[in-house]
């Protein structure tokens, strides 16, 4: 049952680790504190063999995507098939990562080492992917899955690839709205609404900022049917109209503006998770609960990732504390 | 030190003063290029240690750009990102001659393109890391062209400083010495000619 399935979500939800230590991680100087301050909570054991910041980064996956996976062994069938096409952006990001790598001839070893459990997720097997001889034969693997289309497509730039992945992920994620309760489409569409818009954005904004060719930008871009059309934004010529017309990202733009890409990156999960927690709704027992219960899971995941890594590149606390997705005060 | 060979003859005292004057004159031209060198190379370190300032601060951005993404994407991202890049980075250098001292020059640096080719998330650091590579080649140019000249100035002074201490003052020694010999022999000879003439004023007499 769905309602069983949410209130779980609300009892997960309290076990995240609350904002004071995720800022207090933050403020470690080795990483050996940092897996020690971590051995009470779920991550205690898990951590407990990792012994350098790949070996946390590890950890930290499986811990992530075994909370994402715990969701479906509760979800009834037609949330469950929902989720599954929503969790489907962990696997196309593996199929992005196995393409890039198969364009670098990296070796079957190395591939394993990036890729994210997705099959956990009731994602396909990607051991066929990972072990393809070529990127071509890559490429004719995905004939016989629902990435079809990329198959047929006859495109040197890769970029254009890896947009079709992620456009077949919205329209199947699109398609699969159906699936969860009427009352609670319209909140999941806005969301995934900001999430298109953003990744709009930031395509639109490559030929200003960088040169990129206008014709490979609005190929790059994906149809919103829940935040602005191509055709609208396509229209927007200047910083100054990207800002006129999305006042509420202008944190985002600003960030692209400064080349600060890695600081948009982090704005972009901050707008998601303010734009979820802003949400009132009005029943407790709500799907939207489970969406937000995943989007804080990534985020506590980026953010315990991040502090790993900034301590390992022994980056200023300031520094690190900035890099880190927490709610605006 | 002492020439060998010396013969004690007005046509070889003429000979090796030219000889002297010559080496004079090439002694002047080294101490000219040995300073030329020495403004090259004050010059050339003033530019090695600003373009070494610049490509330490570019360094540091780098990295500081490379830390940040890293953190914010985590490694699986990154590592895969330089996947897209055709080609490599290639230096086309040739040699040039500066006073004399060769040195090699860099008539071509390629970086790869990577505009229309990278995910919007890495063309900052893309972009960093590639005016870097581009300031470290001219760094180390720069680097092989300090050695050469240091090393072509060290040479240089050896030269003119054997020159001044040693070969100089030994042709002039030389010089000295047989212009004594053949003026002590022109005084002998004139004495040998006042007495000659005198026995032959004393026979007259008698």
């Amino acid at each position: 049952m769905i309602t069983y399935l949410i209130c779980k979500c609300h009892a997960y939800e309290s076990k995240l680790l609350p904002r004071g230590m995720i800022l207090e991680l933050a403020s470690l100087s080795k990483l050996e504190e940092f897996i020690e301050a971590l051995s009470t909570t779920v991550y205690g054991q898990s951590l407990s063999e990792a012994r350098s910041v790949w070996d946390v980064e590890t950890a930290l996956t499986e811990i992530f995507v075994d909370r994402l996976s715990t969701l479906l062994r509760f979800s009834p069938e037609n949330v469950k098939e929902f989720l599954i096409q929503y969790y489907r952006r962990f696997e196309v990001q593996n199929l992005i990562r196995i393409m890039r790598m198969k364009l670098a001839h990296e070796p079957v070893e190395t591939i394993e080492e990036i890729i994210i459990p997705s099959e956990r997720l009731g994602g396909m097997d990607l051991d066929p992917f990972m072990r393809a001889r070529d990127f071509s034969e890559f490429i004719s693997l995905l004939s016989g899955t629902v990435y079809k289309k990329i198959s047929k497509m006859e495109v040197e730039n890769p970029l254009i690839l890896e947009n079709m992945l992620r456009w077949i992920y919205y329209s199947g994620v699109f398609d699969k709205i159906s699936k969860i309760p009427r009352d609670d489409r319209s909140d999941v569409v806005k969301i995934l609404g900001v999430e298109l818009d953003l990744h709009n954005l930031r395509v639109w904004m490559l030929p200003v900022l960088y040169g990129y060719d206008k014709r490979l930008a609005e190929s790059l871009l994906i149809d919103n049917p829940a935040g602005k059309s191509k055709r609208l934004l396509m229209e927007l010529r200047s910083v100054e109209d990207f800002l006129e017309e999305f006042p509420r990202y202008r944190v985002f733009i600003e960030a692209l503006m400064r080349r600060e890409e890695w600081r948009a990156e982090i704005e972009y999960f901050k707008i998601l998770k303010d734009e979820v927690d802003r949400r009132r709704i009005s029943k407790y027992i709500n799907f939207f609960y489970v969406l937000k219960y995943i989007l804080d899971c990534e985020v506590e995941y980026r953010n315990l990732r991040s502090i790993a890594i900034s301590i390992h590149h022994n980056l200023p606390v300031d520094v690190r504390r900035g890099l880190l997705i927490l709610p605006r005060a | 030190m002492s020439l060998t060979g010396v013969r004690y003859t007005k046509g070889f005292l003429l000979d090796l003063k030219r000889r002297l004057e010559f080496i004079k004159d090439a002694h002047d031209l080294l101490e000219m290029k040995r300073d030329q060198l020495m403004i090259e190379l004050r010059k050339a370190l003033e530019r090695f240690k600003e373009l070494r300032r610049k490509v330490e601060d570019e360094a540091e951005e780098v990295y500081r750009e490379l830390s940040l993404l890293h953190s914010t994407l985590g490694s699986a991202d990154l590592e895969t990102y330089s996947a897209y890049l055709k080609g490599r980075m290639e230096v086309k250098m040739i040699p040039r001659s500066v006073i004399g001292v060769v040195i090699p020059m860099l008539r071509e640096i390629h970086i790869p393109d990577y505009t229309n080719l990278y995910p919007p998330q890495i063309i900052p650091l893309a972009e960093k890391t590639s005016t870097l590579m581009k300031d470290l080649a001219k760094l180390a140019e720069l680097e092989a062209y300090i050695e050469n000249l240091a090393e072509d100035l060290r040479k240089t002074n050896i030269r003119v400083n054997a020159l001044e201490k040693v070969v100089i003052p030994s042709y002039e020694e030389t010089v000295r010495r047989i212009q004594g010999v053949l003026d002590d022999e022109m005084l002998e000879e004139i004495i040998r000619l006042k007495q000659i003439k005198e026995i032959l004023m004393r026979g007259r007499t008698a």
